[in-house]
């Protein structure tokens, strides 16, 4: 009897731990699967000294004032990066009289071959309220990394490569917060609604 | 006033059917048919472009889209796109892109596309460039791709 109850517990103990050990580790294992999460409260961003696409100097101050939309690319991107351009184009165009109180900012992730005479052709095709920023690669690196957003080089056949990045938009308040995140394959409107929400923080 | 409003929106809807699709082409190879080659126009200075088409298969044997070439750009490539955890990862597809017996493969905006890098000259709306796609079985086929305006899809055409 004894020897069985004392099996039964140290049985009992084991599970307990077995299964609070897959608790503790869970989350772990499961993070790499889940999306990358953004809070409302993350504190994003950081301080920044870059170069806009018409040759300025562009600072963390240029997100504070008014709200802004922030999107990380790359010229060479042939999808999804003018797919993202021409949607936000067409969101800016579609707020009317308001898009002149909305900055956005399209941030390249490949300054090596973005400079900002690059950008500021590139971007002629699309709404003028976007503005490239481009710099020392080691500056965009950190900023991207205080925004959260993953970008990796990737060779291609030849000299060339592509980067694998986040494709999130990020929204940020006239304080120069976060407030969320939109995907450019989202639907339309509900983008749209998101923006002009946006306009009133 | 408000019937003929009426009436000019449908004279639109129609008239938009017809020019969408008059401007769709097709080939045929074997037993594979290719719908609407395309190109999305690049924005200035832009070294890469994304090739599309629709390529049906009503045979019973699988194909393989193993190699395109074009003259207007140094390097074709197939490749597929993927969104995992919100990044954006392209890469090159190896062994050719499959077209399965008595079925389709879709070459879009969001999956897979031709990959055309080190563009030789910008690729400006209405024009048309071309290619010719090898299959493994079939054999090669020379296509027009028309350059279409951002935000085309040929899902909402065809």
């Amino acid at each position: 009897m004894k020897i069985n109850s004392v099996r039964a517990l140290i049985i009992v103990g084991f599970s307990i731990l077995i299964l609070s050990l897959i608790g503790l580790f869970l989350p772990t294992i499961l993070k790499k699967n889940i999306q990358t999460h953004y809070s409302t409260e993350a504190k994003l961003g950081t301080p920044f000294e870059l170069i806009d696409s018409n040759g300025n100097k562009i600072t963390e101050a240029a997100f504070v004032g008014s709200p802004a939309v922030l999107f990380f690319g790359f010229t060479h991107c042939p999808n999804v990066c003018p797919i993202a351009l021409h949607r936000l184009s067409l969101l800016i165009e579609k707020l009317g009289k308001d898009q002149n109180k909305l900055n956005a900012y399209f941030i390249t992730l490949d300054p090596e071959r973005d400079s900002w005479k690059v950008l500021n052709n590139y971007l002629s095709a699309f709404n003028n309220r976007i503005i490239g920023i481009t710099g020392e690669s080691k500056k965009i690196k950190a900023l991207a990394k205080s925004w959260g957003v993953y970008s990796k080089k990737v060779p291609l056949d030849g000299e060339n490569y592509t980067i694998d990045h986040t494709s999130l938009i990020f929204l940020l308040k006239s304080d120069g917060n976060f407030l969320k995140t939109i995907d450019f394959e989202d639907d339309f409107e509900l983008s749209l609604k998101e923006i002009k929400k946006l306009l009133k923080f | 006033m408000k019937v003929i409003r009426k009436q000019l929106v449908i004279f639109f809807a129609i008239f938009n059917i017809f020019v969408a699709n008059s401007l769709a082409h097709e080939y045929k190879i074997g037993n594979l048919k290719i719908l609407h080659p395309y190109i999305i126009e690049t924005p200035p200075g832009a070294k890469t472009a994304g090739g599309y088409m629709k390529i049906v298969n009503t045979g019973n044997q699988t194909d393989h889209l193993s190699l395109v070439t074009v003259d207007f750009a140094k390097v074709a490539e197939i490749h597929e796109m993927k969104t995992e955890n919100d990044v954006i990862k392209m890469r090159k597809i190896k062994g050719g892109l499959e077209i399965p017996a008595n079925d389709f493969t879709e070459l879009k905006h969001e999956g897979y596309h031709i990959m055309f890098m080190n563009l030789l000259k910008p690729m400006i709306r209405r024009e048309t460039h071309e290619g010719t796609l090898y299959f493994e079985k079939v054999g090669n086929i020379k296509v027009i791709f028309a350059v279409e305006k951002m935000g085309f899809k040929l899902e909402e055409n065809n």
